[in-house]
């Protein structure tokens, strides 16, 4: 018989209430807050309701069917936070457009896919809380009441997504710097050093000697800190696609 | 008697939400998250005194370690959950495939399959339970 991950009820409920006891504090804590539920599972949506409106930190607990519905609720009754179920939604643009639409109100994104593209996705799109397939009800009590405060309550895997993503960007901008840096001249020799051409070859094309295409390409791989020919190229390739300079006239480092 | 539901492999919200409907009905719940290599269902049943099992399904079919609870006429009240890509169904089995009821995305709520799975392990209907049903 298999005893593995057996949790009683009065487990669950006890960390529920640890968690959410700051929250709940009497007198020094924030205001209660109102909540707008959109999600068209009947299953969740009761259940999710009944929960929070337990909690002393929740107000108000509404529930839209759809996108539309929660669009006229918010224009006639602005919600704090609202928790958008992604898992009803067919069309992943009617659910982006909503929360476009849907601000200032503070958006929780529910029943995110587990993957990296998924959750850089929601947070681009403007979601400041963001629950995936595989969270508990705690996570998404935290998302909510953070988001609530104006801060993003999302669990260590949501945030080394979103920290993955900000690393990513940040090399694909010292890329397009390094590119920006190489000189017009420098430029045309790597757009052959990219075909695959010797240097024999690129001062045949370019009009130059082999002594001034090596010195060229010399100084291109101390700019892209590249310690290989080979490694240059591919480190070009990449930085060429990125580089506005590469797709327009403007030559002007970034 | 109040229910006793065992829950294998509930996704976490689903979990956490059963378990404060159970709460709220004064009912008790016990929570298995199996190995892949899956288990002995009737012994976890058998062990935790449970009156019902609610798993969810795999690909909208039984998870093999439902197979032993499948099937039998007076077999034990059994729920599969629907989870496929978040489209959360309850669907009911009980008594051969015979009882088989599936209820839609938007038909019924966590409160009314506890309440659903508590009048079927108790050995009464296996037909949903509405609010303001009467016990």
């Amino acid at each position: 018989m298999s005893t593995v991950g057996v949790v009683r009820t009065t487990e669950i409920i006890d960390r529920a209430i640890i968690e959410d006891e700051p929250a709940c504090a009497g007198g020094a804590g924030p205001p209660p807050i109102s909540v707008l539920l959109v999600t068209q599972i009947r299953l969740y949506a009761d259940g999710i309701v009944t929960a929070l409106e337990e909690l002393e930190a929740i107000k108000r607990v509404d529930v839209a069917t759809s996108c539309d519905t929660a669009l006229e609720r918010l224009v006639r009754v602005p919600s704090d936070v609202v928790v958008l179920d992604l898992a009803g939604i067919d069309d992943a643009a009617v659910a982006q457009a909503f929360v476009r639409a849907a601000h200032p109100a503070r958006i929780v994104a529910l029943a995110v896919r587990e993957s990296d593209h998924d959750i850089v996705a929601w947070a681009e799109h403007g979601a400041m809380g963001i629950v995936t397939r595989q969270a508990s009800f705690d996570d998404l009590l935290h998302a909510v009441l953070a988001a609530a405060r104006g801060e993003c309550g999302c669990s260590s895997h949501v945030a080394a997504a979103l920290l993955r993503r900000v690393a990513t960007i940040a090399a694909e901008r010292r890329s397009v710097t390094r590119y920006t840096a190489l000189t017009l001249r420098e430029r045309q020799v790597v757009d052959l050093l990219v075909q695959g051409l010797s240097n024999k070859e690129i001062a045949a094309r370019l009009l130059l000697g082999v002594s001034t295409v090596k010195n060229h390409v010399h100084n291109v791989l101390n700019k892209v800190n590249a310690s290989t020919r080979t490694e240059a190229v591919a480190l070009l390739v990449g930085m060429k696609a990125q580089s506005p300079a590469h797709k327009g006239p403007d030559l002007t480092p970034v | 008697m109040a229910l006793r539901l065992l829950a294998i492999d509930l996704p976490p919200l689903v979990r956490d939400l059963v378990a404060k409907a159970l709460l709220r009905r004064q009912a008790e719940g016990v929570f298995v998250d199996l190995p892949v290599s899956g288990g002995d269902v009737q012994a976890l049943a058998l062990a935790a005194r449970a009156d019902a099992v609610v798993t969810p399904l795999v690909e909208h079919r039984w998870p093999a370690h439902c197979t032993p609870l499948v099937g039998h006429d007076r077999g034990m009240a059994l729920f599969g959950l629907d989870c496929d890509e978040g489209r959360s169904r309850i669907s009911e089995l009980r008594a051969v495939e015979t009882h088989r009821t599936e209820f839609g995305a938007d038909g019924l709520t966590i409160d009314e399959f506890v309440e659903t799975a508590d009048r079927a392990a108790g050995g009464g209907s296996p037909q949903t339970v509405r609010p303001g049903d009467g016990p």
